[in-house]
Formats: structure tokens, sequence, C-alpha cells
């Protein structure tokens, strides 16, 4: 194992500073999906019918293969200049994040007891406070699940984007791949597993810490 | 006062949940929403903050018709109780309690205030508990804390969902003791759904029964079991009504018609003229006797009662109404 080891250890700022980018990349992408997806979860909740329509299509999204997505996107992103880098990378990794944050927000909403929600109304709260006060709260270990799964999710594809200009750590892997360097390959893609690991146990201290207290 | 006239709920075109209802519940009663299971007893109840719309009909509140008022300011006056209690479980205790003092915007110290009061009136100890989450407290403490929640803006009306029904036997008895001793004190005017008999006499001051959407009989406990109006409540209140009716007369009521056997001066127990009928059977039970002596409220001896008088007694007051 000296081969990896050795490569890391001569090129740890490039290695960091595509780590660098590669946070950068997939935490924009999640945060812009959270801020989307979550207010649609919410509201399918509201409307069976849509709920039904929206999770297929998102569920439709999730299995075109990441590559063919970058494909279809270069031609329609070049009409304004950016059929390649960050911005197609970016779009391709919120609509991946999309059916995991919106089908657990909708699920966890909708599973909140109906006596909850019952006596929340009966009390005379209004809808806006009674999503703010008793359903999200009630639902946030739920929703920080999808939220998680979306982050891993994205890291993963996050390298792919690499083939399309975005940087990251695909860089790496693509760079080994075209050079037939299998220590840069490893290098790679343990870098990329090693930022889903870590980066998902911070999320589950903070899913921890933002789950009410007497949930647990 | 609260008014029902001729209040119908149809749901989809044809089904009638609640069928041309009219009565009216006086202020600081307790009126008992009786029957099987739907009978839409609660569909009337949820009619009154009207979490189910009428489709005909009003209900009117102090003469202020509901229908009128804007439906969240309206809830916010009506005290709300479900029989899974309902609070929230990512709120403490205290926080449960004030949530509608929190929504109507009171300071901080009235609310605490509040909060010391109410706890105490349920007998839980304010400082133990308000950090705590529902989940650390028993089924019956969160039924009081359920209970207290909708008493905290000290609303006027109160509606109540089964709200022993999830409870064991034992714990349901106490608290109905604990409410009705504190409803004493507070004289709400509370509209409570049941599908029990014996709870509904205990705690009702009139007991409205209701068959698929219709009212069958409104009137006192009393009036119930001793003149049901129709098969179908004969049949709700049971063959055993006399006896369900033993906890509903004291001593004083009998007293009233019947002359008591003068005491001749052998030592037997004594009750109090208040004591209701069924405790006094009770007692000549288990204490072996024929007769107990009945005295007034300073321990004076009124005369000797036998189980004969009583059965005489419920005799005719069954036959009589």
């Amino acid at each position: 194992m000296g081969g990896p080891w050795q490569y890391f250890v001569n090129n740890i700022d490039f290695v960091l500073q595509l780590t660098m980018q590669h946070i950068q990349l997939v935490g924009l992408a999640v945060i812009i999906a959270i801020l989307i997806g979550v207010p649609v979860g919410i509201y399918l909740t509201t409307n069976e019918e849509v709920a039904e329509a929206v999770l297929q299509v998102a569920a439709i999204i999730m299995t075109i293969p990441s590559i063919a997505l970058f494909g279809i996107m270069i031609p329609i992103l070049s009409t304004i200049g950016h059929g390649i880098g960050f911005l197609p990378a970016l779009i391709a990794l919120i609509l991946y994040s999309q059916l995991p944050i919106i089908r657990n927000t909708y699920v966890a909403i909708n599973n909140v007891d109906p006596a909850m929600r019952d006596a929340a109304k009966g009390i005379g709260m209004t809808t806006w406070q009674r999503l703010k006060t008793v359903e999200l709260p009630i639902a946030v270990p739920v929703i920080m699940a999808g939220v998680r799964t979306a982050i891993v999710l994205s890291i993963g594809i996050g390298a792919i984007a690499a083939f399309i200009g975005a940087g990251g750590l695909g860089v790496i892997i693509d760079q080994g791949i075209s050079r037939t360097n299998r220590d840069m390959m490893l290098v790679g893609a343990i870098a990329v597993s090693v930022l889903a690991i870590v980066i998902d146990s911070v999320l589950g201290l903070l899913q921890r810490w933002l789950t009410p207290k007497g949930l647990s | 006062m609260i008014e029902f006239s001729n209040v119908t709920k149809v749901y989809d075109g044809d089904v009638k949940a609640v069928d041309d209802v009219s009565f009216s519940v006086p202020e600081g009663n307790i009126a008992v929403f009786l029957g099987p299971s739907g009978c839409g007893k609660t569909t009337l109840l949820r009619m009154v903050n009207r979490l189910v719309p009428l489709t005909s009909g009003t209900i009117s509140i102090n003469g202020e018709d509901t229908g009128s008022l804007n439906e969240i300011q309206l809830r916010r006056k009506i005290g709300y109780v479900i029989q899974s209690n309902g609070l929230f479980p990512n709120m403490t205790i205290e926080q449960n309690v004030m949530v509608v003092p929190n929504l109507l915007g009171w300071d901080k110290k009235k609310q605490r205030d509040r909060f010391n009061y109410l706890m105490d009136l349920v007998g839980l100890a304010p400082d133990e508990y308000r950090k705590r989450y529902p989940n650390e407290l028993s089924g019956g403490q969160q039924q009081r804390v359920g209970i207290i929640r909708a008493m905290a803006a000290d609303p006027p009306v109160m509606l109540m969902d089964e709200p022993f029904g999830a409870l064991d036997p034992i714990i349901r008895n106490r608290i109905q003791n604990e409410f009705l001793q504190i409803q004493k004190e507070v004289q709400k005017t509370i509209l409570f759904v049941s599908h029990d008999i014996d709870e509904a006499i205990k705690m009702g001051d009139q007991i409205a029964i209701f068959k698929s959407g219709s009212l069958m009989q409104y009137d006192t406990p009393t009036e119930i079991l001793a003149n049901p109006k129709n098969d179908f409540v004969n049949e709700f209140v049971g063959a055993d009504r006399a006896i369900k009716s033993l906890s509903l007369y004291k001593i004083s009521d009998l007293l009233e018609e019947k002359q008591l056997k003068p005491v001749n001066g052998e030592a037997v127990t004594k009750v109090t003229a208040d004591t209701n009928l069924r405790e006094t059977i009770a007692v000549l039970f288990t204490e072996k006797e024929n007769e107990v002596m009945v005295t007034n409220d300073a321990g004076e001896p009124q005369g000797l009662l036998s189980l004969d008088e009583i059965q005489e007694y419920l005799q005719q007051s069954i036959e009589s109404k």
C-alpha cells in the first residue's frame, strides 16, 4: 500500500483543494435542494394527486444515469454559455437530491399523528403555526435522514462531474484513468468514500441535535 | 349556554351523520353525548369548534352564532381535550399547557402563574414537571396535563372527546372524581363525549343519547334511568338501570318521601344523609347489618334505614317518573 499513500502525501495540497471543490459543489447543491424539496414536500401533503405525480417524476430523474444527464444538459446549457463546468454539475446534483428530500419530507409530515394535528387545529393554531410549532419539529428526524441520503448520493455522483469539468475529487480519478495510474485512482476513490463517511457522521450529530428532546 | 338548533351534517350528499338535532346546555353544566360508535356524537362535538363544518342549522354559545366568528378565534375560546391527549411530544409540559396563552400573547409572568395554578389543581408539582416532556409522564398524568391545557386560557366552554377512554379503570375513576371536583370550582360549560353509560351517569348534569345521528333523549341522568323515552334508550341504559340509578340518589332524597323507623337504641353503623344509596347498600353488605343509622350533618341520629326501604324507594322512583 506504499503507492497510494505515497501519492497522497506528495500531493496533499492538490487533494485537499479538490476536496474543498467537491464540498462546495455538493454543499451548494444540497442547500438549494433543501430550499426547493422541503417546501415542495410540505405542499404535497395537501394534495394527494399532485404528490403521486411529483414523486413519480423525482423517481424517474433518479434513474437517469448521471453521465447521460450531463450529456443532455450540454446542448441546453450551451445556449447560455455553460454547457460544461460547475453549473450543469450543480443542476444535476440538485435534481438527484430532490427524491430523497421531497419524499422524506412528504412522508414525515404525513405521518405526524392525526390526533396531534387535530389537537393543534382544535386549539386554534393557524396552518402556519401548526406547521412551525408542531409538524415540522416532529418531522425533523425523518427529513434529516432524507438530507443525509441526498448528500451521500451527491458526493458519489459529484465525482463523475469531473468529466464535464466541474472539478472536485473526480479529477484525480479521471486523471488516474487516463494515465492508467492505479495509485491516483485509488486515492481519488478512497477520498470520495472518506468524505462521504465523515460528512454523514457530522450530519448524524446534527440530526440528533435538531431532533426535539421529547422525541428521543 | 350552548344552543344547538336544527344542526345537521350530511356527508357525500346522502349520509346523515347528524340529523336535525336541537337542544341546549345551560351554563356551568356538563352535558354528556352518549351513544354507540358511529352515532354522530363526536361529529356533533367537533361541529361546535368548527373542526367539522355544519351542513345546516346553527350552534350558538351565549347567544353568539359560532358560524359568525373567525374559526381560529373561536377555537382559542373553547377548550379541547381528546382521548389520546394530543400533547405535543416536541414541547415541554409547560410549553404544552401554555400553548393557547402563548398564541394569545400573554406575558411570561402571567403564563407562569397560570401554569403553577393549573398544575396544583390536578395535583402535579409545577416545578417538577415544568421542563419534562410528555413521554416521561404516565398515561394518567398526560391526560391531566391534556385537561389543564384545555383550561389554560380559562375558556368558558370545554369540549372533551372521550377524555378518559384510554385510561385503565382505576385511574379513570380517580381522574373522573378529580375532574368533578375541579368542575365544582371552575364551573365550565362542558360537552363530553362518551360511549360508557356509567361514565355518563357519573359525569353528566344532562345526557344526550344519540342513535344514527338523531337525538333519542336529552334529560338528566335520573330522568333517563327512571323514564327511558324509547326502546333504544331503554336497551342502551341496560336492564340494570335501577342499580345504576343508585348512585344518583342520596338518603336525603329518600327522606323526602319516606319516614324512617325511629332509633331504638341499639348500636348500628352510622351514615350521613348526603351518602348516596349505592354506598349505603355497600355499607349494609360489608357491615352485615340489616339497618344503618342515618345522621344529619351535626351527627344527630335521624332514624334507621333498611335495604327494603331502599328497594321500595327505587321501584317507586322508576315507576312514577
